[in-house]
């Protein structure tokens, strides 16, 4: 059986969380009597999580309800058919449970390799596919505020 | 509506939590925990207890066995969505 305390779901927050990931607020407790259940699935809706999601959704198992410390980790597994995250787990009695993502961001910016102006025609509506290319690793790029800007354009010839 | 059960005679306290145990996991619904209460198999022992949950308590659900009341809810959600 699970309860859960009420609390948030809407957002991702760094209040009480394990080095380098953000979770929901809300928690839930499970009760599990009379034997071990044993291993049990988990969906969690898509259509639930919270924005400035990063996936996949991890889930976060602990003893004592303090996940900052102690918490074991669960990685999600997107099903398209139902639009769920999946996980299977074995949750003991008067464990917690929530839902979290990895957040581990650095200040090294990627290394842009290569950038290329399709050609195209501009009036009087047209576009000139620009594509830059670029290499990052060792944290995950926010694909949802990637944004590119033209600080200066010289339409000249 | 999901299910009617009749009985010849009224029940209630223990043997009325049972049988309204059995419905609450069967079909996700929330037993009104204003004042604690337990959900019971028909053997009275506890699937969920009330007791200390503190704010653990919203959206209560689960899975369970009792073959003496036929309950086999193998996959469960609250209906409780929020």
């Amino acid at each position: 059986m699970w309860a859960n305390d009420g609390t948030a779901t809407g957002s991702f927050t760094t209040t009480d969380v394990p080095t380098n990931m953000k979770r929901i607020t809300r928690e839930w407790q499970f009760q599990e009597k009379n034997g071990d259940m044993g291993t049990v699935n988990i969906s969690y809706p898509a259509s639930s999580v919270a924005t400035g999601f990063l996936a996949p959704l991890m889930m976060l198992v602990d003893a004592n309800s303090i996940f900052a410390t102690g918490a074991t980790a669960y990685t999600g597994v997107y099903n398209t058919g139902t639009n769920m995250w999946d996980f299977s787990a074995n949750i003991s009695d008067l464990q917690y449970v929530t839902f979290a993502m990895n957040y581990n961001p650095d200040s090294t910016p990627p290394n842009f390799l290569s950038n290329s102006v399709a050609s195209g025609t501009l009036a009087p509506t047209g576009t000139f596919p620009i594509t830059v290319t670029y290499a990052d690793t060792g944290s995950l790029i926010d694909t949802t505020s990637f944004t590119g800007k033209i600080y200066s354009w010289d339409a000249t010839g | 509506m999901g299910e009617v059960i009749i009985f010849p005679t009224e029940i209630i306290g223990a043997a009325r939590n049972k049988v309204e145990s059995y419905l609450a996991i069967k079909y996700g619904i929330t037993l009104d925990q204003t004042a604690a209460q337990n959900y019971t198999l028909s053997n009275a022992g506890i699937a969920w207890d009330g007791s200390g949950v503190g704010l653990f308590k919203g959206n209560i659900a689960g899975i369970a066995r009792d073959d003496t009341s036929t309950l086999n809810q193998s996959r469960s959600q609250s209906v409780t969505n929020s």
